[in-house]
């Protein structure tokens, strides 16, 4: 089982798993790639690098950075934080279009909330193997889920 | 419906990657402090020098670290679309973004390490400037991240974070004192930041969550759903081809939608793509060829009968040997005297003189019967039977007799019965012969009565095969009336069953119900079964094919129309449009027989890996202007831009410099139209409004950062996050300027926030 730098088991599938770290500054010198250029970043040295450097963390995905940050600090209302710049829900009345052919609907199959646009795609509607029509609702986020 | 169709024959996937060769110019390059560019996208990555016109490096924002013992002892890791090069590397694919944000920064320091070493840096620190971008409104962990990334594994003396869309719109402007609106889109977010008083005003921007790859997805999600049976994986990088190459932005959506299936539209809207397809094994010999290919069978089956006949002769010969030979030993009957006799019997292998006549009756049916054969002379009828006891009453007869009787009676019934179904067969054939006359004669005298009377007998075949489909169909479904009808019937039949043979009722008769009195009683057996149709269903496949023969005859156009009709009918439906574009329907079973040349086989298998891209050419980049097409609650593109012009207190100046940019939907074409047409709709009459794209929506951002660093050098030396600054402030210090996100210093919650 890897061990990274605290001692701790690094967990499988993490992005930090890297098992084990090298020193960036050992490697070819850059010259020797001159003429083959480069695939495997590790074989080359990186002088450039700070070697002590090592953040060994675990990141955060985006919702947990944006939910953690929003919590932890007392933010100015009218400061523009990544999560106050999102477009608000749309006020207009939506236009409904057909689920299968992506036509104007002027229905909605009331047993299975599909929207169509004509008898003919009705048919289709019927004809579907079940579970289908989730798949259809799907796209536009309207499936039922059991949980 | 035979028209010209636009078929795109789309790659398998993007060209094989070469690996990248460094450059070995930094020093030279980097003289003065001049800045290190870096457009850091979550799509593709662009770094380069700020003197230079174009980023040095361009690459796929993807990193693969892993193992593969076969090619390394120690840890590989890739960076940009090299990734691809080993097949080990695909499951550790990884982005250093989630969303358009920076969270995962093991593959920044990845992108990063690739970027110095691939400019040639083979000093011991960055010493360069760098230039930043990152996303708007970037949570401060993540820039606090960067910066500590940056400031303590680099040692770079500087660095200035600056929003991509709003650098494009300066390489675009030239300048940020013009006012103007910015619609940057990217791989997953659009942004709209409006721009006056010199700098991006980012308080007032709003972001729609979406961008190219909410148009890939969904168009993936499409396609599967229209070709759920389509036998290739369609790649995302596929999608991605498809929707730069074929989708656009309606100026109408709902008109335009309207007409999309019309004929007069379809032809020319209507896409087909192609995929890769298997070549079918094909008979790719010429007409000679094949010509030659069946004499050389006849002559081979004309080879193996002759050699057949020969070998039949040569038995029919030997046997023939036997009979002279046995009928010599008879004659010798005579000359011979019994003992000698006697002996050359036992020689032939024959016991006494009735065996030896025995033996030569046999020889000689079988020689003459072989003969006959070979002459083609009908074995003449044999005699009549006789059967002398069969008719004689029993007292007469003794009980050998009897014996023999009753067989003769078996033998006589059989007989008879053989003879009237010969009788039968020849007066049917006689009928058959007859009513194929009166039709030929019908057909000579009266062809148009003929011809309609041959139709109606086809329509009624086939009404009859159609109607037999329909009520197996029906029965498939339990609920159907053929299924409960048929139920009832096998209920029925049980309970009489059930009740018939309890003893002393059935004797007294009450509940005899004279089932079977009449023929068609049976019909309920045939009724309640389901197999019985096979033989039906055959009889009139074979009664169609005759039907067909004979009109394809006499009357070659007709099936052709026939044909013609199914197809036109199959053709104007929505669906089919829908699925198949104006391809030409191929049908079941055609009336008229068809004969496949090479090509067209080749054309059938061709289409089973071909794509219609039709309503989804519009429908997939009218996602931006109508988010709840994809289920997404926030306002679109429109209501958006009108939302964030009304908060800026109504500045319909920005509506004269409407600017948009970025790898997403800036892209799509007609998107300028578009947005021209419906921000006429809600700006007040006599609005001046103009729409304008980047003049490279994807590489400006660099360049314009590149530009602005170079020649707003006062803006630029103000710009720049320094290691005090750094030291002092903490990572998520930032320096504003005219294309940054805004800094406000934020204390942190005392109390924990209420959950």
């Amino acid at each position: 089982m890897p061990v990274n730098r605290r001692g701790k088991k690094s967990r499988p599938g993490s992005a930090v798993d890297t098992p084990v770290q090298q020193d960036p500054r050992e490697g070819e010198p850059l010259a020797n790639f001159k003429t083959t250029g480069i695939t495997n970043l590790c074989n080359v040295a990186k002088p450039f690098k700070n070697s002590e450097y090592k953040s060994g963390r675990r990141w955060k995905n985006l919702k947990q950075v944006v939910a953690q940050e929003q919590a932890a600090s007392n933010w100015p209302v009218d400061f523009p934080a990544y999560w106050a710049i999102d477009a608000p829900p749309s006020l207009l009345p939506q236009k409904k279009y057909c689920d299968i052919t992506g036509l104007s609907a002027k229905y909605t199959d009331p047993k299975t909330n599909v929207r169509y646009h004509s008898a003919e795609v009705y048919q289709v509607i019927r004809t579907l193997p079940p579970g289908a029509e989730q798949q259809y609702l799907a796209l536009r986020n309207a499936s039922v889920t059991l949980k | 419906m035979m028209a010209k169709t636009n078929v795109y024959e789309i790659p398998d996937g993007p060209p094989d990657p070469q690996p990248a060769l460094p450059s070995f110019d930094y020093a030279e390059m980097g003289q003065g402090g001049i800045p290190l560019v870096i457009d850091n996208s979550p799509g593709c990555c662009r770094a380069g020098w700020a003197t230079e016109q174009d980023p040095r490096l361009e690459f796929e924002s993807v990193v693969a670290k892993y193992r593969n013992r076969k090619l390394s002892a120690g840890p590989i890791s890739l960076v940009g679309s090299s990734v691809y090069s080993d097949p080990m590397a695909k499951s550790s694919i990884r982005s250093a973004f989630d969303g358009d944000v920076v969270t995962n920064f093991d593959s920044m320091e990845c992108i990063l390490d690739y970027i110095f070493t691939m400019l040639g840096c083979v000093e011991d620190k960055i010493d360069q400037p760098i230039v930043m971008t990152e996303a708007v409104c970037t949570p401060y962990t993540s820039r606090s991240n960067m910066s500590e990334l940056l400031f303590e594994c680099y040692n770079i003396p500087s660095v200035t974070y600056g929003i991509d869309s709003a650098w494009s719109y300066y390489k675009n402007t030239g300048t940020f004192n013009t006012d103007g609106l910015v619609i940057g889109s990217g791989t997953t977010t659009t942004h709209i930041i409006p721009i006056y008083d010199t700098r991006a005003q980012t308080e007032h921007c709003k972001r729609i969550n979406m961008g190219s790859t909410s148009m890939e997805e969904y168009l993936l999600k499409l396609l599967q759903l229209k070709y759920p049976t389509f036998p290739m994986k369609i790649t995302e990088w596929q999608a991605q081809d498809l929707i730069q190459n074929f989708t656009y932005v309606a100026e109408d959506y709902d008109r335009e939608l309207s007409s999309y299936l019309a004929t007069e539209n379809l032809a020319q809207k209507d896409t087909t793509i192609q995929f890769p397809f298997p070549t079918p094994s094909l008979d790719e010999r010429t007409e000679e060829e094949i010509q030659q290919a069946t004499e050389r069978r006849r002559e081979q089956a004309k080879k193996m009968q002759e050699m057949a006949a020969r070998k039949r002769q040569e038995k029919i010969e030997e046997r023939a040997k036997e009979l002279e030979e046995l009928t010599a030993i008879r004659d010798s009957k005579d000359e011979l005297d019994g003992r000698s006799y006697a002996m050359r019997l036992a020689d032939a292998g024959i016991e006494d003189d009735q065996d030896l006549e025995e033996a030569i009756s046999n020889a000689q049916q079988v020689v003459s019967r072989a003969q006959n054969k070979e002459l083609g002379v009908e074995p003449e009828e044999k005699d009549t039977p006789t059967f002398p006891l069969a008719d004689v009453p029993d007292e007469e007869l003794t009980d050998e007799q009897k014996q023999e009787k009753r067989k003769q009676v078996l033998l006589k019934a059989g007989y008879e019965a053989r003879m009237r179904a010969r009788v039968e067969k020849e007066k049917e054939k006689v009928r058959q012969d007859e009513l194929a006359r009166q039709d030929e004669e019908r057909r000579l005298n009266h062809f148009d009565e003929w011809l309609a009377d041959l139709k109606g007998k086809r329509d009624k075949t086939i009404a009859r095969m159609e109607e037999r489909r329909a009520h197996r169909r029906e029965l498939n479904d339990r609920r159907s009336h053929a299924s409960q009808v048929r139920m009832r019937n096998i209920a029925d039949l049980a309970a009489n069953e059930g009740t018939a043979p309890t003893g002393k009722r059935r004797r007294r008769g009450d509940q005899d119900d004279d089932f079977g009195a009449e023929d068609d009683d049976w019909n309920i057996y045939r009724d309640i079964s389901k197999e019985d149709e096979a033989e039906e269903d055959e009889e009139d496949e074979a009664e169609l094919e005759r039907h067909n023969k004979q009109l394809s005859l006499y009357a070659p156009d007709y099936l052709e129309s026939l044909d013609r009709a199914a197809r036109g009918k199959i053709e104007s439906a929505t669906m089919y449009r829908f699925t198949e574009g104006c391809k030409q329907a191929i049908l079941e079973k055609p009336a008229a027989p068809q004969k496949l040349d090479n090509e067209a086989i080749v054309a059938r298998v061709a289409r089973e890996y071909q794509l219609h891209l039709n309503v989804e050419r519009i429908r997939v980049p009218e996602i931006i202007f109508r988010p709840g097409l994809v289920g997404l609650d926030q306002a679109g593109l429109l209501e958006t831009i009108e939302g964030v012009v009304r908060q800026t207190g109504s500045r319909i100046s920005l509506l004269d410099n409407v600017f948009v940019t970025g790898c997403g939907f800036a892209q799509i074409s007609g998107i300028l139209e578009r947005l021209r047409c419906d921000i006429q709709g809600i700006a007040p009459t006599g609005t001046p409004i103009a729409v304008r794209r980047a003049a490279d929506p994807l590489r400006d951002a660099w360049r314009g950062a590149a530009q602005w660093s170079m020649r707003e050098a006062e803006a630029f030396r103000a710009s720049r996050i320094t290691r005090q600054d750094y030291l002092e402030h903490g990572g998520e210090y930032l320096r504003e300027h005219s294309a940054s996100n805004r800094y406000s210093r934020v204390s942190a919650r005392s109390s924990p926030p209420p959950t």
